[in-house]
C-alpha cells in the first residue's frame, strides 16, 4: 500500500542512478550496473570484498522543487537489508539544478543475499522538520549473489545424489525436491536418477528437447508452488494486521498474489489467506489458486504447447520420410 | 557435510546445522517431551562444519552460560534469565550480522549445544515428569521467535556501541523481544535507544504501552525521516572486525557485571534526546490494547503531525 501524505509533496519523479561502482578503491567496470533494470550485480566479488562504495545520484524536477511549499530539501540514499536488518542512510550533497550525488557504503559483515537502495528527499514541511515529500520512482537491488544485472531472481539448484546423502535418502527415487525450509530456497536435483542430468544440462536431440522444456515447467511450477506454500505458513496476523514475512518469502508472495486473487491488493489477499489457515479451512480453493499462479509463473502453458507442437512436427516428418 | 570424529576439534566447534534437519527431528513427540531428541551426536553428523560460519568457534562457553543462566535463575520465571543472557551470548559468540543471518548457526546450538536449555526456557512441565515445548520454532525458526537468535539480535539491536546496558532494560521486557524487536523502527539506533530510554524513565510502563508506542512511532516514521531528524553516524566495521578476531584473548563473560561489546561506536546523544522528545508527545495519546482507545477526534495529537491516511498520494 502506497503511504498517503497529509501534506504536499512532490508531484515529479525522483529519479535515482546508480553512476559508478568502486570496491575496495578500486573501480569496476559498467556491466555490472544494469540502469534498465535497476540492478547492480555483485556475484564476481563474492566473498572476497571488504568495502563497496556506490556513488548515487538523485534528480527531481528543479523547478518543482524551488516552487513547493516546503524549505530545506536534502536528500539521503538509504540501504535496507532485511536479511542484516540493516537500514542505514547516507547524506547526499546538492549539486544544484534538483540534482544531489553521494556515496553509499556497504561492509561485507552487514550485508547477504541482495540489498535495496532507495532514495528520500526530506524537507521541512508547515513547520515541522524531516517530512518525507518524495522517494525513489524506482529502487535500485544491490545483489550479491547475481552475475548479471537483471531483476530476474533464480534459485539456488544443487546436484546430489539423494542415495548418499544421510537427509535425502528417504527421497532416493524422487527426481527433484525442494527445501524451502532454508533461509534461501535451494531445488535438489537428484543425480543418481539416470540420464537425468543429461536431459536436463544437455538436452541435443529433438525428444531429449521436448522431455527438457515439460521437465523444466514442471520443476518450476511445483518450486512457485511450495515456495508459495512455505511462504504463506510464514506469515502471520497480528491485531488483526496481516505481518508480511520478509526475506524470500515476501517476495514469493508479493510476486504470486496477483495471480492468486486477480481482484485484490497483495495486502488483502495475504490478510484472506492467513484467515483461512487459522479457520482451519480444507484450503482445496487456495490450492487450485496456487497452481494456477505456479502455472503461470512457470510458463507452463507455453512449454506444454511448445512440446506438443513439436511433438507433432516429429510425428509428421517420420510420416513423410 | 563433514563427519564428526570423535576426539578431533570438531567435537567442541559451532558447525552449522540445516533447517530440514532439525525440522525433521522435531516431531510432535519430541516437542511433548513424550520421545527423546536423538543425540548430539547424531545430529552433528548432519551439521556443516565447512566454511566456517564462526571461524574458531567453540560451543563449551555457550554451554556454560546456559547452565549458569539455568542455575541463577532456577527459582525465578526462566523468562527473566533473558535479559542477563542476552548480552552475554553476544559477546561470547562475537559474530557479525551476516553470519547471525544464517539460522543454522542458530538451530546448531539449539539442539546439538543446549537442548535442555531450550526445554527449559520455554517448556512447560506436564503431566509425568514431561516438559513440553509449545513450539518447534524455539528451536528453528524465524530470526526473531528461535531461543538465542531472538536474544542475539536484541543485543545487536539495543546495544549502545560497547554498552550492554540498554540491551538489558530492553531484554527484560517481554513485550520489547516479542514485538517490538521486529519493527523497523529499532533499526535506527537513535530509535531504538530512545525507546529504552522511555522503558527506564516508565513513561510507558507497561509492556503494553510500549508496544503502542512503538506501533504509532513507527506509522508516523512514514512520513517523517527519523534519520534526518536525528542522525546516527556508521558503526566502526574495523573495530567491530578486529573485537570480533580478538575472541581468542578475550576473557569468559563475567556473569555479574555486563561485558563491554566492541567499542563500533555511540549512539549520538542529542539524537536520543531528540527522539525521545518527540516519542513523549506521541507517548500521551498512544493507545493501549485493551484499554479504551480515544475517539479519534478527542485524542490530542502532535501538532503538525496527522496520522490518519488521507489526503493526496505521491
Amino acid at each position: 500500500m502506497k503511504t498517503l501524505f497529509p501534506y504536499p509533496v512532490l508531484s515529479g519523479e525522483v529519479v535515482l542512478v546508480a553512476d559508478r561502482l568502486v570496491v575496495d578503491n578500486i573501480p569496476r567496470q559498467w556491466k555490472a550496473i544494469s540502469e534498465r533494470e535497476h540492478v547492480i550485480a555483485l556475484h564476481e566479488v563474492k566473498g572476497r570484498w571488504k568495502e563497496i562504495r556506490i556513488k548515487v545520484s538523485v534528480t527531481v524536477d528543479a523547478g518543482e522543487l524551488a516552487a513547493g511549499p516546503w524549505s530545506a530539501p536534502t536528500c539521503v540514499a538509504v540501504v535496507r537489508n532485511p536479511r542484516t536488518r540493516i537500514r542505514h542512510t547516507f547524506t547526499l550533497a546538492p549539486a544544484g539544478n534538483g540534482v544531489w550525488e553521494g556515496d553509499v557504503e556497504l561492509r561485507r559483515g552487514e550485508q547477504l543475499g541482495a540489498c535495496e537502495i532507495d532514495a528520500w528527499v526530506v524537507a521541512d514541511v508547515g513547520g515541522e522538520s524531516g517530512r518525507l515529500i518524495g522517494t525513489a520512482s524506482e529502487r535500485w537491488r544491490a545483489d550479491f549473489e547475481a552475475r548479471t544485472p537483471t531483476q530476474q531472481r533464480s534459485i539456488k539448484m544443487v546436484w546430489k545424489n539423494f542415495t548418499d546423502d544421510i537427509d535425502l535418502t528417504e527421497f532416493r527415487d524422487d527426481p527433484w525436491l525442494l527445501d524451502a525450509q532454508a533461509d534461501d530456497p535451494v531445488l535438489y536435483l537428484n543425480s543418481s536418477v539416470e540420464g537425468l542430468r543429461g536431459v536436463l544440462e544437455n538436452a541435443t536431440t529433438p525428444e531429449q528437447k521436448v522431455v527438457r522444456d515439460v521437465m523444466a515447467a514442471q520443476i518450476a511450477s511445483e518450486t512457485w508452488a511450495s515456495m508459495f506454500n512455505a511462504a504463506l505458513y510464514a506469515s502471520d496476523m497480528e491485531d488483526g494486521e496481516v505481518q508480511w514475512p520478509g526475506g524470500w518469502h515476501e517476495d514469493v508472495l508479493k510476486r504470486m498474489l496477483p495471480d492468486v486473487f486477480a481482484d485484490r491488493s497483495p495486502s488483502e489477499g495475504l490478510a484472506e489467506l492467513v484467515e483461512r489457515r487459522t479457520e482451519g479451512q480444507s484450503g482445496g480453493d487456495l490450492q487450485r489458486r496456487v497452481m494456477h499462479a505456479a502455472t503461470f509463473q512457470s510458463r507452463k502453458p507455453k512449454a506444454v504447447a511448445g512440446a506438443l507442437k513439436s511433438l507433432a512436427r516429429m510425428a509428421s516428418a517420420k510420416e513423410s520420410v | 557435510m563433514s563427519t564428526a570424529e570423535p576426539g578431533t576439534a570438531q567435537e567442541r566447534m559451532i558447525g552449522r546445522l540445516p533447517t530440514s534437519v532439525a525440522l525433521k527431528v522435531l516431531t510432535s513427540g519430541v516437542l511433548a517431551g513424550y520421545e527423546p531428541m536423538p543425540g548430539p551426536e547424531r545430529l552433528r553428523r548432519s551439521a556443516d562444519f565447512s566454511g566456517g560460519a564462526i571461524p574458531g568457534g567453540e560451543a563449551e562457553p555457550i554451554r556454560l552460560l546456559c547452565d549458569e543462566a539455568m542455575r541463577r535463575f532456577r527459582d525465578e520465571s526462566p523468562t527473566a534469565s533473558d535479559a542477563w543472557l542476552a548480552p552475554r551470548l553476544h559477546y561470547t559468540l562475537r559474530i557479525t550480522r551476516a553470519e547471525a543471518a544464517d539460522s543454522g548457526l542458530w538451530n546448531f546450538l539449539a539442539m546439538c549445544v543446549a537442548p535442555d536449555f531450550v526445554r527449559w526456557r520455554w517448556g512447560k512441565d506436564t503431566e509425568g515428569d514431561r516438559r513440553a515445548v509449545g513450539q518447534a520454532v524455539r528451536f528453528a525458526g524465524p530470526w526473531h521467535s528461535q531461543c538465542f537468535s531472538r536474544l542475539w539480535w536484541a543485543a545487536e539491536l539495543f546495544r549502545d556501541g560497547p554498552d550492554y546496558g540498554p540491551v538489558e532494560i530492553a531484554c527484560r521486557n517481554q513485550d520489547v523481544l516479542n514485538t517490538v524487536l521486529r519493527q523497523e523502527l529499532v533499526l535506527h539506533r537513535p530509535a531504538a535507544q530512545a525507546l529504552v530510554h522511555l522503558l527506564q524513565s516508565r513513561v510507558t510502563t507497561t509492556g503494553r504501552e510500549v508496544n503502542g508506542l512503538a506501533k504509532l512511532a513507527y506509522a508516523a516514521s512514514a512520513t517523517m525521516i527519523y534519520e534526518v531528524l536525528a542522525s546516527d553516524d556508521p558503526q566502526d566495521a574495523d573495530e567491530l572486525q578486529d573485537w570480533i578476531d580478538a575472541i581468542g584473548d578475550a576473557v569468559e563473560a563475567p556473569y555479574d557485571r555486563l561485558p563491554d561489546g566492541p567499542d563500533d561506536g555511540r549512539v549520538d546523544k542529542g539524537s536520543i534526546s531528540t527522539l525521545v522528545e518527540w516519542f513523549e508527545r506521541l507517548a500521551a495519546v498512544a493507545p493501549v490494547r485493551g484499554k479504551e482507545i480515544l475517539a479519534e477526534s478527542e485524542a490530542p495529537r502532535p501538532e503538525g503531525v496527522s496520522l490518519a491516511k488521507t489526503g493526496p498520494g505521491l
